[in-house]
């Protein structure tokens, strides 16, 4: 069998390949529990900065755990809950060939508002799997990964979560 | 087909596009179906704030490169260090600070010193002082065995410990002889107070001297101004033999056989330093002693006959 070489954390290049692959949904997960965009980024930080000053005990394939594990600690003990904040791509204003009606457009945007509003006031284990599914596009077995729960928790925590938008928005 | 979109997974298997096609297409007749398509089409649309990935990187290698210089200068200076240091740094202050100084004089040696407070101390032959020169002028306290006298610059309380008893002055002039089972102050200037073993105080003004000699005190009056004994003579009041016997020994580094005589007899008089045998003279014809000087400097002490 052809082993390849223990890749290790602390080489400078092996780390950076590990920021660019986690550091977005990392930022982005911890952003969907805490709604504060620079706290997310401020935790991932500290995870990263983490990672460093134990590179030689955390191997290769384990970066990513450990990564979501300090992150996940620091945000269960310094968050101030905000509400998250999302936006929406404004792709139908921008673009200008557009055959909506402007009263399309109205009551789109108008669902759009619901709907973020909906987000913002669903419990936190619904919404980090819902928009890391929906935003980061991650497979359930990523998210179930990520969480740190079963495939099967996923799914019913992501149909949990349409259902309780579908009333959310119904309602309004 | 009936469909129960309520299904604990069922939602999320459709959204993953996971259901089968029968599944999906009972669910898209049902009432619910496009209210779930315009949340799954709106919220594909949601993004999040922007996210600047060679900046966050940026900030984490200046934050590991600043943390770098504190490794190192850990490193080249282990944490364990600092605790070693201050510990034998801790050692040397004790020991210094404790650290007493110690003046003797042997057989016939007379010396003179200054203490670190500008007061003079004269030490008889065969005595012992002992003080801490650290913190000398907050607590002028020292210890002595033998014979001195102190010529003390004002101040705090100065304090001379001995076995016998201790004398308390602020700033005067006085002698303390203190050997075993004797002890004996003479004030020569100012005011001394003197507290002897069994805690009797006596407060001794100029010209006024205190003793107690085999727990019997005594106080006398004399004239001169400074001991005789730094003058090269050494003068006794009324003294017991034993005392002035000592001071012999002490002087000329003799060695008495005293077990023919009676020691508690009591002697006035001065004997010289100059001249070992005119200061036995001196000391024995009055008291009717004679005295044989053997070539090992013992002396056989009788009765004359």
């Amino acid at each position: 069998m052809n082993k390849e070489p223990l890749k290790s954390v602390c080489e400078q290049k092996n780390f950076e390949t590990i920021f660019n692959k986690h550091s977005q949904t990392l930022r982005n997960y911890i952003y969907y529990k805490c709604g504060d965009i620079q706290q997310a980024e401020d935790i991932v930080q500290e995870a990263y900065i983490k990672l460093w000053g134990n590179c030689a005990k955390v191997i290769y394939e384990k970066a990513k755990s450990f990564l979501y594990t300090v992150a996940n600690n620091h945000f269960l003990n310094e968050v101030a809950h905000k509400k998250v904040i999302l936006e929406h791509q404004k792709l139908s204003v921008s673009s200008n060939t557009t055959n909506e009606t402007p009263q399309f457009i109205l009551e789109e945007e108008e669902f759009h508002e619901k709907l973020k509003k909906a987000i913002a006031s669903l419990p936190e284990k619904q919404r980090e799997v819902f928009l890391l599914s929906r935003i980061d596009k991650k497979k359930y077995s990523e998210i179930a990964d990520i969480v740190g729960v079963s495939v099967k928790a996923v799914e019913k925590r992501m149909s949990k979560a349409l259902l309780t938008l579908k009333e959310q928005i119904g309602k309004i | 087909m009936k469909i129960d979109y309520t299904d604990e997974t069922f939602l999320a298997r459709w959204i993953a596009n996971e259901l089968s096609s029968e599944e999906l297409k009972a669910f898209q007749q049902s009432d619910a179906y496009h209210q779930f398509k315009a949340i799954d089409e709106a919220s594909l649309l949601l993004k999040v704030p922007d996210y600047n990935q060679k900046e966050a990187f940026n900030k984490i290698q200046e934050r590991l490169s600043s943390q770098k210089q504190d490794k190192k200068v850990i490193k080249l200076i282990p944490a364990w260090m600092y605790g070693a240091v201050a510990s034998i740094a801790l050692l040397i202050s004790l020991f210094y600070f404790n650290n007493s100084t110690t003046i003797s004089t042997t057989y016939g040696e007379q010396i003179t010193i200054t203490l670190p407070d500008n007061s003079i101390v004269h030490l008889s032959p065969n005595t012992t002082i002992k003080y801490k020169e650290h913190n000398w002028n907050k607590r002028r306290n020292l210890s002595l065995d033998g014979k001195a006298f102190f010529e003390v610059e004002k101040g705090k309380s100065f304090t001379v410990n001995t076995e016998e008893g201790n004398v308390t002055v602020l700033g005067t002039k006085f002698t303390v002889d203190a050997s075993k089972n004797y002890f004996e102050v003479l004030c020569f200037e100012g005011k001394v107070k003197t507290t002897s073993k069994n805690s009797d105080e006596t407060i001794l003004t100029k010209g006024k001297a205190y003793r107690t000699y085999n727990n019997v005190s005594e106080n006398w009056d004399f004239i001169n101004s400074s001991p005789s004994w730094l003058l090269g003579e050494t003068t006794f009041n009324n003294t017991p033999l034993y005392q002035v016997i000592k001071a012999l020994e002490n002087q000329f580094n003799l060695k008495f056989d005293t077990s023919k005589i009676d020691l508690n007899q009591r002697f006035t008089g001065t004997f010289t330093h100059e001249d070992v045998n005119i200061a036995l003279k001196t000391v024995f014809a009055p008291m009717k002693i004679s005295y044989k000087l053997a070539k090992n400097s013992s002396v056989i002490l009788t009765y004359r006959k």
